[in-house]
């Protein structure tokens, strides 16, 4: 019997060559009202976790709850 | 193996660039559970290129050139509720991997095989779905969540895990919640 070969997961590309592969990783792709680099993503969830801490902290404390 | 450890990794790849903007929630995340969050790279990799595929459809289904950050917010909720690339780990996984020689530098404090919180970990990826979600979403112009209870956002945390939603779906409730900034 052959030795059987389990392959390792990889990203479905589906097609997308290496240079769109790049330009997917940013969310903001194909916006162009929205700068299109990650500083506004990362300054987008530091400014909604400190707006809404409170909000997010309490969702948790239900969770841990035993509130589903 | 090492690869799906962020905390062993300095200098993260160019590729990785959008996993250090949300790598802040990520650790915030794990404060607030009082766990060490790890992020499978290749599956948030693949999160980032099908949320890509999903706004590129809108393109040529809807004709939309420019489809609106709710949309985008959705879509990536959608697929990091669905690959789900985050989990937790814990000291008896830690020393499984030092037994083959891969080590991460991790706060010890936070491995305990905790039991008690009701499982509100099985949701890390729905919690940071609807995070990141309602970040993108939220800009000048609209500003998510302010209408959200924690009752409400704790059930839409919940819903991701156990109801079925689509990216459209998920895009409708941020948008429901918006409410345009006034002053």
């Amino acid at each position: 019997m052959g030795k059987r070969v389990v392959k390792s997961f990889s990203v479905n590309t589906d097609g997308l060559s290496k240079g769109e592969l790049d330009k997917a990783l940013h969310p903001f792709m194909r916006n162009s009202a929205v700068p299109n680099d990650c500083e506004e993503l990362k300054r987008r969830v530091d400014r909604f976790h400190e707006k809404n801490k409170d909000v997010i902290s309490g969702a948790i404390q239900l969770l841990k709850g035993g509130s589903f | 193996m090492s690869e799906s450890c962020f905390f062993s990794k300095k200098d993260p790849p160019e590729s990785l660039a959008v996993y250090a903007a949300i790598e802040g929630e990520v650790e915030r995340t794990a404060d607030l559970m009082n766990r060490t969050i790890i992020c499978d790279q290749k599956i948030f990799q693949d999160c980032c290129v099908q949320t890509h595929k999903a706004v590129r459809a809108l393109n040529v289904i809807d004709g939309v050139n420019d489809p609106n950050c709710l949309k985008v917010a959705g879509a990536f909720a959608f697929w990091i509720r669905k690959l789900k690339p985050f989990r937790f780990i814990g000291a008896r996984e830690l020393a499984d991997y030092a037994a083959i020689g891969i080590t991460c530098v991790l706060n010890v404090e936070l491995l305990g095989e905790k039991g008690d919180d009701h499982g509100a970990h099985l949701f890390i990826n729905e919690i940071l779905a609807v995070a990141i979600g309602c970040s993108i979403a939220s800009n000048g112009q609209q500003q998510v969540i302010e209408l959200f209870s924690n009752r409400v956002y704790h059930d839409l945390i919940v819903g991701l895990r156990y109801r079925a939603y689509s990216e459209n779906a998920v895009a409708m409730v941020l948008e429901a919640a918006s409410a345009p900034v006034v002053g």
